[in-house]
């Protein structure tokens, strides 16, 4: 049901809009632009699923990310609804956006934080990942190919090489029956050590603004986080503006684990991570700021720095989404 | 102990019609309501006094109670409390009153929970200017607001709609109404004699808080 709109309205698609940092952005764009522009909600889930679409005007539902049809869909949606924001929050569909993009599918002019599929490929495969922190000098755990022949008895897990929210699995465990991992779609990397830190990140290279925060995951559920500790940390802040910089992000978020005593980078998302609310919670609100970069408004006003180490718990709402 | 200025909360020092619009929107969309939704009439109605379901009716919604007993449940749930935020100019002002003149700043406001209260102004920067915050029942808000004027006495009362304006002069405190907020500036005029502002821009401006402090005898 669309709002009274004019034709200088902004439309603003929400990608994965499922997931709880896309009812963030949805929030936060209702917040500070209102009915000031339309809001598209696509998701592989059907309407009455996904809470997004109560604030939102349109909704589609499309296949998933991972399938061929996707892509089809995506660019029809966005051609059809006049869309000149793509806000995507699953990797793969950040990938496949990013494509679309240099393939000229899509309109260059498209506001889109990753244009580039190979900074999207790198986000999403940790062994990519891996190799390019190596190169920039920034700590990460060490990851290789999976293979049989080199695995020492050090301690290493199997993680998926694609995705987010995986299943660790301990090398230890499974070392007899490595066959069933592709080595295509698997890799080993070294089990780093609690606690996990989360670094969401703001970074307009235009108006030299950066702002970060790091979110310690005292409690996950379903891979998400659920209580929180957030603070600063002068070490964490330089990897993330090197992170920032090196791969021009405007609006993302890196974990970091203990490697062997130090802070080792474990991934790199480029998008808000779904705890990032958390933060949104204590004032720093990276979602309007990540708006505000991309339509090029000034996303200090956005972000108030923290004056205290600040703890942040995440209790569920209920919603009916058929009345 | 200057007595301080009172503020409400909702649509004095942060928006409220965001949250009771895209609240509105939200409950439509869960009925798959197509009736032509115009959040801003609907608005403009409830700023000229009329209460939710009215409103909803004059605009041409057949099941208007039905909508606004949803929203009703709808609206107390917190999360719908992240469609609003501070105006521009709450926290800039809350800085020149507590930083350059020295004066207490009180919040009172009426709520169900003080909790959820106390979180948003955490998270809006407000907490570490304010000397106080008095959370009172929704359902008894004039005589309540009234009773924590008198014994405050503050320099001024800043609200937002007339059981602001009666709490006020129920006792003895002085009011300014902002226009910004639930209240339009015709109906709040329909109301009673009181004194209103668009902003608070007023505050900001050291002849006119000489002023108000002259009233009560007290310098700066």
């Amino acid at each position: 049901m669309p709002l009274d709109m004019d034709s200088k309205l902004k439309t603003v698609l929400i990608g994965s809009s499922g997931t709880s940092n896309a009812f963030s952005s949805v929030l936060s764009l209702r917040r500070n632009w209102n009915g000031n522009v339309k809001i598209v909600a696509v998701d592989s889930n059907p309407r009455n699923l996904v809470t997004s679409s109560l604030l939102c005007d349109k909704f589609y539902q499309v296949p998933e990310t991972c399938k061929p049809e996707f892509r089809d869909a995506i660019t029809q949606i966005i051609k059809e609804e006049n869309v000149d924001t793509y806000i995507p929050f699953i990797d793969e569909e950040i990938f496949v956006l990013a494509l679309l993009c240099e393939e000229n599918i899509l309109n260059r002019n498209l506001c889109l934080q990753v244009k580039d599929h190979k900074i999207a490929d790198l986000c999403n495969d940790k062994l990519k990942t891996y190799e390019w922190l190596s190169e920039m000098n920034i700590l990460t755990p060490e990851s290789f190919r999976l293979n049989p022949a080199i695995v020492g008895d050090g301690q290493y897990v199997i993680k998926r090489r694609r995705g987010f929210g995986s299943r660790i699995i301990r090398l230890s465990d499974v070392k007899e029956n490595l066959t069933q991992y592709s080595p295509d779609d698997f890799i080993i990397q070294y089990e780093c050590e609690k606690p996990e830190i989360t670094i969401d990140v703001c970074f307009d290279q235009k108006r030299s603004f950066f702002s970060y925060i790091c979110r310690e995951r005292i409690e996950t559920k379903g891979g998400v986080c659920t209580r929180a500790r957030l603070f600063y940390d002068e070490s964490l802040e330089k990897t993330a503006y090197t992170i920032a910089d090196k791969l021009s992000l405007n609006s993302f978020c890196f974990q970091v684990m203990n490697y062997k005593g130090d802070w080792a980078v474990t991934d790199i998302n480029a998008r808000p991570g779904a705890g990032t609310g958390m933060s949104v919670a204590a004032g720093m609100d990276f979602f309007s700021a990540m708006f505000a970069i991309l339509w090029d408004e000034d996303p200090a006003q956005y972000i108030r720095p923290l004056k205290k180490e600040t703890f942040v718990t995440r209790q569920y709402s209920d919603f009916i989404m058929n009345i | 102990m200057n007595s301080g200025i009172v503020f409400d909360l909702d649509g004095t020092l942060i928006t409220c019609g965001n949250k009771q619009k895209f609240v509105l929107y939200s409950v439509l969309n869960a009925m798959d309501d197509h009736t032509a939704y115009n959040p801003e009439a609907w608005w403009a109605l409830k700023r000229e006094g009329m209460n939710t379901e009215k409103a909803l009716a004059e605009l041409g919604f057949l099941n208007a109670k039905t909508i606004s007993d949803q929203w009703k449940m709808e609206i107390e749930k917190s999360v719908w409390g992240e469609l609003d935020k501070p105006f521009e100019d709450s926290l800039p002002t809350f800085k020149y009153l507590k930083e350059s003149q020295g004066i207490d700043i009180i919040i009172l406001t009426a709520r169900k929970y003080k909790y959820l209260v106390l979180q948003k102004i955490f998270t809006y920067g407000f907490y570490e200017f304010i000397d106080d915050l008095i959370v009172v029942d929704p359902f008894r808000v004039v005589e309540e607001k009234r009773k924590y004027l008198e014994k405050i006495k503050p320099i001024v009362y800043v609200g937002d709609t007339e059981l602001d304006y009666f709490s006020a002069t129920g006792s003895g405190v002085r009011f300014i109404a902002l226009t910004r907020g639930q209240r339009s500036r015709t109906f709040l005029n329909t109301v009673g004699d009181m004194q209103t502002q668009d902003n608070l821009k007023f505050l900001n401006n050291i002849n006119y808080l000489c002023l108000l402090l002259k009233d009560r005898q007290i310098q700066i």
